[in-house]
Formats: C-alpha cells, structure tokens, sequence
C-alpha cells in the first residue's frame, strides 16, 4: 500500500516496528520516539520486536469494533478539560488484551501474548499535536509497562549516574525545575516520562526524552532560549532537550532524590522533607496504572522501594529560580551524610 | 491520656495525597487568611466526611480482600486496590489496626489492644477502630468473613 512507512525503535531493548498509514500521526510517533530511533536496517524483520499499527480514519464510525462481552473495566479517565486540550479514556481488560478507547477520538489494543498493538486515530489531521502524541503515548506506556518498563508523570536528571526525579501534575513546576537544572550541569533524562525499571541493583532510571514544551513565562525566565521554537497552532513553546545546558543522559541512572515541588508565590524557594508514606502516594497518582493484576503489583513494588530507598524532599519554589541547584546539592549532601 | 482522636490522618480515600491544590498561605499570613483559606479547601473536600457507623460489631471477623496490595512505609501503610485502581495512605494507627485485622483480630480485639500499645480511652478506641473498619470495609479492602472462612489475610 503506497504511503505506508515503517519505523524500528530500540526503547531500552524493547523492539518495537511501527507502521503508519502516512500522515500526521507517523509524525508523532517519529517526534515522540525520537529518542529511541533504531537506524540499523531491519532485513527481513525481528520477529521478537513488538508489531505496532498506527491507522488514521476519517470517522469515529470507521473505528473497529474490538471489545467483547468479556471485557471488564479496568478504569476510566474522565473527561477533564482543564486546558482545553484533555479527552476522557476508558481501559479495559479482554482476554489479555488491553483495550483504551479514547472518548470519539480513537482506540488504542495491545496485545501482550502476540507482541502487536494497533492504535486509530479519527481525523488525526483536525487535533493539535499533543493531543496526537497523548494518542501515541497511551499505546508506548502500554507497550512499555508489559515489557517491564513504567513510565513516571516526573521530569528526571542525572548526573555521575544519579538522578533526581521531579514529580508532580502539570502546572507543578517540573519545566521549570527541570530547566534550572540542566543550566547547572545536569542531563536531562526526561522532559516528562522518565521510565523506571527493577534491577539487581535496586529502581533505576531510564531516559525518554522527547520535547521540552515550555511556558513563554519560563521561557522568559532563561537565557539563551532565543530560539525557542512556537509553531502554529500549538500552544507551548518548545525545544529538544539536547539543545540546552547540559544536554541529554544516555544511560540507566540511580534514584538519589524524589522532588516534590509546588510553585509558589514567595520570593525565596523552601524545602521540607516529606515522609515516604507521602512519596509512595505521590508517586502511585503519577504512574500507578492498574490494567493487568500481574504488572500493576509489579509496578507497585518497585514504587514502594523507590519511595522508602530514596531521599525525598518537598520543594516551595519562589521566584529564586537559580537557587534550585544549589538547594538539590544541599538536599544530596544530607541524602548522603 | 490521648485528647485527640485516636486516628489523626485517618485513611483517606481521595485520589493523590497531595488533596491541598488550592492557593497557599502566605508566610505570616493572619488568622483571618488562614480561615478563609480553611473554609475554602473544606468546601472543595467536601462529602467525604466517610465513617460507617456500627459496622465494627463485637464478634464479627474481617478478611482482608485478596485484591489489595499492601506496602509499609515508615510507620505508614499505603493501600492499593486492585479491583477499583484507587489507593489508600493509612496512619501510624491505622496501620497498627489494619496488621491486627490481618492477624484475624475482631474490632473490638483490635479496640483492646490499641488501649494496651497507646495511652487511649477505651470508649474512644473502640469508636476510632468502628470508624476505620467501617471505611476499609466501604473501599472494599476487606469484608466481612463468612462463617466457615479464616479470618485475616488470605494464603
């Protein structure tokens, strides 16, 4: 079929092949799994690498009908709209499929067992790009949590192999935070889904950049953003991560610090330490998805020793954002002692 | 003698610890900020005032649902049902309620062996343990034994 491309990723020794149908939704899975671009010619194909579709169509009408009358309701986002840009989901469970219809906007199936999963998109072409990368995302964090690897709501950095994750809801001051610390000589792991996994040694860390969508207040708060890119139609500004201070992590990282912060009015930032009760918490409303009974307690293990191994420390960030790096290097230093 | 509840921050059934979205207080802000600020996040927290009364009767016996996870954190507990996704954070005490539950305790068992481990008044222990029991058993993180059924956590 002429239009058809086909893209190989790597996601952490995930292999995944995805084929779009053309268009702009092959554009958003490229700038989502940018990162992660296998450049090796594929040859006759891998046949342990995941098998992802992804088809636009022009009406919700044209959607397959893939659930049974098995499927059970894992749960359902509702629809939200606090930026105008949110759309409700529901997730089901069907015979070892996962099922996300996504308002009247699409469907997303994963299929763990056979290694393939498929999202539709209805008019793709009508919806603002992150709205189409939220499409593609629910597919990858799917793909990704059966294979081991949980997606965080948290901007991540390291340094000399430690990270420090940023954890909080949109608004929360992760951008900035995040900003802050790769001018001050940190990588950048993640803009806003650093994935966790379970090693031998303890959590780890892994790197997902993708974009770093930021605010023009935020924006404003930083020098040497000049080319800071705003296009039509979207509402963030934006650059690759790589572009500024520090750049970008390559490598798997260890936990050394949660930051919880909240962006207040103040002109001077304060920090409180917070117990690992308030962490676990935090870190479940930012991660925790319960779709298969299996993942989700592996998932919940590994959160739970995130939050008791790691140090942890609220942060009220004042309008003294240069300070950040030097209050993360105090919080380290008594982490440490 | 123990003057507040016996149960401070009890088990919370709201989705995220983090339930304060609303503005915060300005350092040195007055008695009267600080109130309006109060009124404020209560009327956005309200309907959750939870607690089924009479639920902890003498003699029943509780097992905990196979469907709950359990993670201790510090003194604390968080709670995460499988069944409906939502997760709970429970206290110092009422994680000490939730392992004597798990150990097939009655609440009134429980009730009478906080009053040994805590300096508590009797009547209010038992009213605080009835309350707890009464939630975890209305988010489903346990239920009533049947006769024949072992009380506590399932093997």
């Amino acid at each position: 079929v002429s239009g058809l491309r086909e893209r190989r990723y790597d996601l952490h020794g995930v292999a995944v092949q995805v084929e779009c149908d053309g268009g702009v939704l092959s554009e958003s899975v490229e700038r989502l799994l940018r990162a992660f671009a296998n450049v090796a010619p594929s040859g006759n194909g891998d046949s342990s690498a995941w098998r992802v579709f992804a088809r636009s169509v022009a009406d919700a009408g044209e959607l397959p009908g893939a659930r049974s009358a098995a499927a059970v309701l894992a749960f359902e986002q509702p629809r939200v709209g606090l930026d105008g840009s949110s759309w409700g989901y529901a997730v089901w469970r069907d015979r070892g499929r996962t099922i996300i219809e996504v308002s009247d906007r699409g469907l997303v199936v994963v299929e763990p067992e056979r290694g393939c999963a498929e999202v539709w998109a209805v008019a793709p072409e009508r919806w603002g790009a992150e709205e189409r990368e939220g499409l593609v995302f629910l597919l990858a964090s799917e793909v990704l949590r059966a294979s081991g690897l949980y997606p965080l709501h948290a901007a991540a950095v390291e340094r000399e192999g430690r990270a420090v994750l940023i954890l909080g809801s949109s608004g929360a001051g992760k951008s900035t935070s995040l900003l802050s610390l790769m001018r001050a000589g940190w990588r950048c792991l993640s803009d806003d889904h650093p994935l966790i996994c379970d090693t031998a040694e303890g959590p780890r860390v892994l790197p997902w950049p993708a974009r770093l969508e930021l605010t023009a207040e935020t924006a404003r708060l930083f020098g040497g953003l000049g080319d800071v890119r705003a296009r039509r139609g979207e509402r963030k500004l934006w650059l690759y991560p790589e572009e500024y201070g520090a750049g970008v992590a390559s490598a798997a990282a260890a936990p050394t610090l949660l930051l919880f912060p909240k962006v207040v009015d103040w002109p001077v930032s304060s920090v409180e330490a917070v117990s690992s009760g308030f962490a676990l918490e935090e870190l479940l409303r930012l991660g925790m998805v319960v779709v298969d009974r299996k993942v989700a307690a592996r998932q919940f293990s590994l959160l739970a020793r995130l939050a008791r191994g790691t140090a942890r420390a609220r942060v009220f960030f004042g309008s003294d954002v240069e300070r950040l790096p030097a209050l993360v290097d105090g919080l380290l230093d008594t982490a440490a002692a | 003698m123990m003057t507040g509840p016996l149960i401070g921050r009890e088990l919370r059934p709201a989705v995220g610890s983090d339930a304060f979205e609303g503005p915060l207080a300005r350092p040195g802000a007055g008695s009267k900020e600080l109130r309006a600020l109060a009124a404020e996040q209560l009327a956005v927290m309200g309907g959750d005032r939870g607690g089924a009364a009479g639920v902890g009767t003498d003699g029943v016996r509780w097992a905990l649902s196979a469907e709950v996870l359990e993670a201790p954190v510090d003194d604390e507990l968080v709670l995460l049902n499988l069944t409906a996704g939502r997760y709970f954070g429970v206290n110092e005490s009422g994680s000490a309620i939730w392992g004597l539950l798990r150990t097939g305790c009655s609440a009134a068992d429980a009730a009478a062996e906080l009053c040994a481990r805590f300096d508590v008044d009797a009547v209010r222990a038992r009213a605080d343990v009835d309350r707890f029991v009464g939630r975890l058993a209305s988010a489903g993180l346990i239920r009533r034994c049947a006769q024949a059924e072992r009380p506590g956590r399932p093997r």
